[in-house]
């Protein structure tokens, strides 16, 4: 996914819609962020790798979701903060959620699930209906997994809550 | 406070501490007359090469388990039971997977007799200050190695403890997760509100001791003794990959390898 800004892709006369939202842990995030942070927001990205004992391919979905969400800049191998980076890193825990739930929302697959819970009346869904309406709008093969992205980064941006028990995603 | 009364007022005195268990009618001895004094808003470190008893340690000072020999003093008296003013957070998080996020954080105060409603609002605010807001119903499965344990810290908070014992706490995780997480207790400690007196932290990274800590322990292997202890001295915020960080890291790790 690297690079990619758009979720279409035009495949002959088809048009493949697929899930552009982080699929990495938010606090992989953060960690890089804040090692940014150490670099003075910019530095080669394996010289990050090496300062954190890490291999270049555990490093690389931090980057993209980083990148997607408009947090760092990649640019020929160095990887840079962007003023939006900064500035959520600045803020304390709430203001850190609200910075990300704006951008998250700014993803347009992220905005179209949003959307769809909103339009019900009780601004809330159930798991499966979340799922049905991922598989049928998205080009993915294991919704499941991205209802799982979608949910953590929806209780991190203060977007959703989820309660498993009674089976409710619900706006925030 | 003056250095005198800094000085003569220690809130965690360890005196003479020692540590056996026996092992098939054999004494192994674990700590061998370990002493030192921590006084109010202190984030001491204590690093040591696996097996020198420092996780040990932690529970003899929180009243957990009684030491061998020597003893421990909180305020003046005698540490002979679990002390009520001093919570851990744990390696391995240890939270009840049948319980939510709020449930796991609202059971320390459970245990402290605190009315259901009070319960609620002290874990939510907790939870708000450690980034775990919207988390609330979410079961420890559906979190994060990361996630899992901010819960650990909110439980260990909710309490509102003098001091926080904290063992091995970012060991468990991945080196991205952890630096972010290093960066949250740093924030938290700075913040008088969430913060308890006095941290007291054990972990085999030298440089985490030293980057977090005003001062830092060290023990010899096993059985542990004090074999070093210095004031780190210097301003927060720290970079952790400064020069002097790296120098003191070096100096330190050749003296316990």
């Amino acid at each position: 996914m690297s690079g990619i800004k758009d979720n279409l892709l035009i495949y002959g006369k088809e048009t493949i819609v697929w899930m552009s939202i982080p699929r990495v842990h938010y606090s992989h995030v953060i960690g890089l962020l804040e090692v940014l942070d150490d670099f003075n927001g910019r530095v080669d990205i394996a010289k990050i790798a090496d300062d954190l004992s890490l291999e270049l391919d555990d490093l690389l979905p931090a980057v993209d979701a980083a990148e997607l969400i408009g947090f760092v800049r990649v640019e020929s191998g160095d990887i840079q903060l962007t003023d939006k980076g900064s500035i959520f890193l600045s803020e304390g825990t709430r203001g850190r959620k609200k910075q990300l739930g704006e951008r998250l929302l700014i993803l347009e697959s992220f905005k179209e699930v949003i959307e769809f819970i909103s339009q019900k009346e009780e601004k809330a869904v159930t798991k499966e209906d979340l799922l049905n309406f991922i598989g049928e709008r998205f080009y993915e093969s294991d919704s499941e997994e991205i209802l799982k992205w979608v949910i953590e980064w929806g209780r991190h941006g203060h977007l959703l809550k989820y309660d498993s028990k009674e089976d409710e995603i619900r706006l925030v | 406070m003056s250095t005198k009364d800094r000085l003569t007022t220690p809130v965690l005195d360890v005196r003479d501490v020692s540590k056996e268990f026996v092992h098939q009618s054999k004494k192994i001895p674990i700590l061998r007359d370990v002493s030192f004094s921590i006084h109010e808003y202190e984030f001491i470190s204590i690093v040591g090469p696996t097996g020198c008893g420092k996780s040990t340690l932690l529970r003899i000072i929180m009243g957990l388990i009684p030491p061998t020999k020597g003893e421990v003093i909180y305020k003046g008296e005698r540490v002979q039971s679990v002390n009520s003013r001093m919570s851990m957070v744990f390696q391995s998080f240890a939270l009840f997977p049948w319980l939510t996020v709020l449930e796991n954080v609202e059971l320390g105060l459970e245990a402290q007799g605190i009315l259901k409603e009070q319960r609620n609002k002290r874990a939510l605010k907790i939870m708000q200050e450690v980034g775990l807001e919207d988390f609330e119903n979410a079961y420890p499965r559906e979190l994060s190695r990361g996630m899992k344990q901010r819960v650990g810290f909110a439980r260990a908070l909710v309490i509102d403890p003098e001091i926080l014992l904290m063992d091995e706490p970012f060991s468990a995780l991945d080196p991205l997760t952890a630096e972010g997480l290093r960066e949250e207790v740093m924030r938290l400690w700075s913040d008088k509100f969430t913060s308890p007196e006095i941290v007291i932290m054990v972990t085999h990274n030298v440089e985490e001791a030293i980057y977090l800590s005003d001062r830092v322990i060290v023990l010899s292997q096993r059985p542990g003794t004090v074999i070093l202890e210095f004031n780190v001295g210097m301003p927060r915020p720290r970079d952790r990959r400064s020069p002097s960080i790296y120098e003191l890291t070096d100096k330190i790790t050749s003296l316990i390898a």
